[in-house]
């Protein structure tokens, strides 16, 4: 899933492609996903699955907009294409030259356009919203009847009984008492013209007025879906209200585009009107839909605050309003540059956020917040990519040692967090995203200061969903993401892993993807055996007097009492899981490389020394049976150091200088004692011939002989104790 | 099951070489691992050798008497290697070891006057000498107590 290598420089434009490529192969994961599982699986989880490979796409939109190239692009905007404008420029071009020249109105509209294409293809269909509003207005099915017909019938009865050729007047006398409507009694209009209502003040038969409300809320929810002009006006032509369409978008000409922002550019150029939508957008007296559709024209979030039902709605109405508002300021500057030749730079407004701050806050504690990826939406919209990963990176550790899965990979975070980091924290599907997301981020460089303050909260995104991946036992994707931790927090991540990993065949695959993704497997071993064995190391490095462990004969039971026997049963039995453990712990010794063979030998006496100190006669006989020096060795360094050709001259080895690298061996070690300044600890000494490899590992032969001698006489034993039952 | 035996006691006469190695299981490299390799080798050195002194008075008895004589063998490479002979003297139990050698001599002893002394008598050597001054088993554990 994820082949992005982060060697390249942040600003190299290649990289970005990449990633832009890579985000777009999320969402078509994301989608080919929801293709899979659209048959059996819950309403609520394909959703949730769409809205991911919606978000990955908006992601790679909004970043491509903020490349180094794009804002190269900008950059030259804004000396040029203001300049280039003239009078006779057509609004198109200007709102062209507009976005060219500001990135922010970029993302703007980037999102307006991902809410509209969100709602178009989630929201409730447009044919089943006006299939129920058409309900409403008792019109019947397959009739497209223009205008309020009921109200027609009305006045074509008046003009009948008055018998009038003229149309019917307002101001005739007893009109307006007879002429009502009959549920309540309100006057109903005399003309059928828009206006009608405002000017007469009148009403419309109860089915018109509902069939006017229907008009403006399918209106408002076309704009809502982004319809181009040309789809809004064959819309409302084929229901023979084509007023409808000019009196708000204006005229689409061939010079226009065919977009969604064709009211936006429209109004901008007519200043008047854009004033008077705008107080229209404020009129209580009027529909809420069709001061919604007014606001929407004239920017004002608040007229369609009654009527937004999601958080989606709301993000809409307000990013249209700041994208009309800077249209607004591009075209003042437009003006200013028509009537004062000479100025062609155009310096956009910094953001806005107080209108959105306000808003997130809001939305964050709403419920609808709670629902899956909502909290990621809402950081990407407001592009706090950097809040968010940090947030979650604090939640996942609470989770973690809330819950139990991955406290081994992660230190506990105790620093407040949202109530939806949490939520989400407990969301595998959200910590993949989160952890992709800030993959993709980090490699763009977006992320350094966060990285620099808060590394370990940042990197316990990556050990989560490491957890994850190693509680569904996919422990072949591990290493990849290991590799992007930091090299130390890598190495402690994946030997907490390792060391439950048993089987053969898994364990030759980890170790070949360590090395392939340049881990320090020899490290990583190492790593396995400290965490597997902290505490017996701190019992032996405490452990005052002599060994704790019982004797290994017993008296015979019958005989001379000088002739001991060795205790029935004493390697046999079962080990306790931390004895597994560390036995397993070592087990990974044979994949060390030879410069770190000291650390091996030092291991692996060490627990040889735990087991016999303490009496762990069962785990030795494990620990024999399956770590044999001859057998790591040979796997290890490639010779049996079971054999050594001769003692090792002491004196000029000493001489040489250690491996830096092997410096924590030391610093592990139990204290050192130096028999000359000039020579070096013997397992830290520097070589990796035979002779050396073996002197380093002779305590582990010796303890391994000790265990033999055991081991061989217990097995004496028990065929004495065969015989003589 | 002779046979069985029989190769057990072969793996332990071969796994227990390193017992009497010069300086087995005592080169430590620091201080701490000297401590503590001190510490084991106390603990366990006078039982494997104790142990490994039985196998062989079993296998004596058991298979043959030559390994009763290997008894005896083993008594002197404790007494001549001082790491072993430390092991037992520190941690107390010399006395438990002069006893079991008491036991493997006397058996020794039953086992030539039971017969086929003759054929080994040549390789025996010394083993007269047991003949003759450990017959009072009870007497020797007296001068053997006085000795620790």
């Amino acid at each position: 899933m994820d082949k992005f290598v982060t060697t390249r420089e942040h600003d190299d434009d290649t990289l970005w492609e990449d990633a832009l490529s890579l985000l777009e192969a999320y969402s078509n994961i994301g989608a080919s996903r929801r293709d899979r599982t659209s048959k059996s699986d819950p309403d609520a989880q394909i959703q949730k699955i769409q809205l991911e490979a919606d978000l990955w796409l908006l992601v790679r939109n909004i970043l491509s907009i903020n490349s180094p190239e794009a804002r190269n692009r900008e950059k030259i905007a804004q000396q040029s294409r203001l300049g280039e404008l003239n009078r006779y420029s057509p609004g198109a071009l200007v709102w062209e030259a507009f976005l060219d020249s500001d990135a922010i109105a970029q993302d703007y509209e980037c999102i307006l356009d991902w809410l509209q294409e969100r709602e178009l293809t989630t929201g409730t269909p447009m044919d089943d919203i006006v299939h129920i509003l058409n309900s409403k207005t008792n019109r019947g099915e397959g009739i497209w009847s223009a205008g309020p017909i009921y109200t027609q019938s009305e006045v074509k009865k008046q003009k009948r009984a008055r018998v009038l050729s003229s149309p019917l007047d307002s101001s005739i006398p007893g009109l307006r008492n007879s002429h009502t409507r009959s549920s309540d009694g309100k006057p109903l209009v005399s003309q059928l013209d828009p206006d009608a209502q405002t000017r007469e003040n009148a009403f419309l038969q109860e089915e018109d007025e509902f069939h006017e409300q229907a008009a403006w809320r399918t209106y408002w929810e076309m704009l809502r879906r982004g319809q181009s002009p040309g789809q809004i006006q064959a819309w409302w032509a084929e229901r023979k209200e084509n007023w409808r369409y000019a009196e708000l978008c204006g005229s689409a000409s061939s010079q226009m585009p065919n977009s969604p922002w064709l009211r936006i550019i429209n109004t901008a150029s007519n200043p008047d009107w854009a004033e008077r939508c705008e107080i229209l957008s404020r009129d209580l007296s009027l529909d809420e839909y069709q001061r919604a559709v007014y606001g929407m024209i004239a920017g004002n979030v608040s007229s369609s605050e009654p009527i937004n039902q999601t958080i989606d709605d709301h993000l809409f109405a307000i990013f249209n309003a700041h994208l009309i508002e800077r249209y607004r300021t591009y075209t003042q500057a437009y003006q200013v540059k028509l009537t004062q030749s000479g100025t062609t730079t155009y310096q956009p407004q910094p953001a806005s956020k107080t209108e959105l701050q306000r808003f997130f806050t809001e939305a964050l504690s709403s419920d609808e917040s709670r629902q899956p990826h909502k909290f990621l939406q809402l950081a990407i919209v407001s592009k706090n990519f950097s809040g968010f990963l940090l947030e979650m990176g604090r939640a996942v550790a609470q989770v973690a040692h809330q819950n139990g899965l991955g406290s081994h990979l992660m230190e506990n975070d105790h620093t407040p967090v949202n109530e939806l980091a949490l939520i989400n924290a407990r969301d595998p599907d959200a910590i993949r995203c989160v952890v992709h997301l800030q993959l993709v981020l980090q490699s763009l460089g977006m992320l350094r200061t966060n990285f620099v303050e808060n590394e370990y909260a940042m990197e316990n995104n990556i050990a989560s969903y490491i957890a994850w991946l190693e509680a569904e036992g996919k422990f072949d994707l591990i290493p990849i993401y290991a590799a992007k931790l930091s090299r130390s927090r890598g190495e402690h991540v994946l030997a907490s892993v390792l060391v439950n990993i048993i089987n053969q065949g898994e364990r030759d695959l980890q170790v070949k993807l360590i090395r392939q993704y340049n881990l320090d497997m020899s490290a990583i071993a190492y790593g396995v055996f400290t965490l597997a064995n902290y505490d017996a190391i701190q019992r032996l490095r405490a452990a005052d007097g002599p060994p704790t462990a019982s004797r290994i004969t017993e008296p015979r039971p019958t005989g001379n009492p000088g002739q001991l026997r060795i205790k029935r049963n004493l390697m046999g039995g079962d080990i306790s899981q931390d004895e597994e453990k560390a036995i397993r712990s070592v087990e990974w010794y044979r994949y060390v490389d030879a410069k770190r063979w000291g650390s091996a030998a030092w291991s692996v006496s060490l627990l040889y020394k735990v087991f016999l100190y303490e009496g762990k006669f069962a785990a030795l006989r494990q620990l024999y049976s399956r770590v044999r020096l001859s057998d790591v060795s040979l796997n290890a360094v490639g010779m049996n150091l079971l054999f050594s050709d001769k003692e090792p001259p002491t004196e000029d080895v000493g001489s040489e200088n250690g491996d830096d690298d092997e410096e924590r061996v030391i610093s592990a070690s139990p204290i050192r004692k130096r028999k000359s300044s000039s020579q070096d600890h013997i397992l830290t000494r520097a070589g990796s011939d035979r002779t050396i490899l073996a002197l380093k590992s002779r305590i582990w032969k010796e303890l391994e002989e000790l265990v033999a001698i055991i081991d061989a006489l217990e097995g004496f034993q028990e065929i004495v104790d065969d015989i003589e039952e | 099951m002779k046979r069985e035996l029989k190769l057990a006691l072969e793996m332990v006469a071969e796994k227990s070489l390193p017992l009497f190695e010069h300086n087995w299981l005592c080169q430590p490299q620091d201080e701490m691992e000297g401590v503590l390799l001190h510490d084991l080798r106390n603990h366990y050195i006078p039982d494997c050798i104790l142990a490994y002194n039985s196998t062989l008075f079993f296998a004596g008895h058991a298979l043959s008497r030559t390994h009763l004589v290997e008894c005896m063998d083993l008594a002197q490479q404790v007494a001549t290697n001082p790491m072993l002979t430390a092991a037992f003297m520190e941690s107390g139990r010399m006395k438990e070891l002069v006893q079991a050698f008491a036991l493997d001599s006397q058996a020794l002893l039953r086992a030539n006057e039971q017969g086929g002394m003759k054929q080994k008598r040549a390789e025996q050597g010394n083993s007269d000498i047991w003949n003759v001054t450990w017959k009072d088993q009870l007497n020797a554990n007296m001068d053997l107590e006085a000795l620790d």
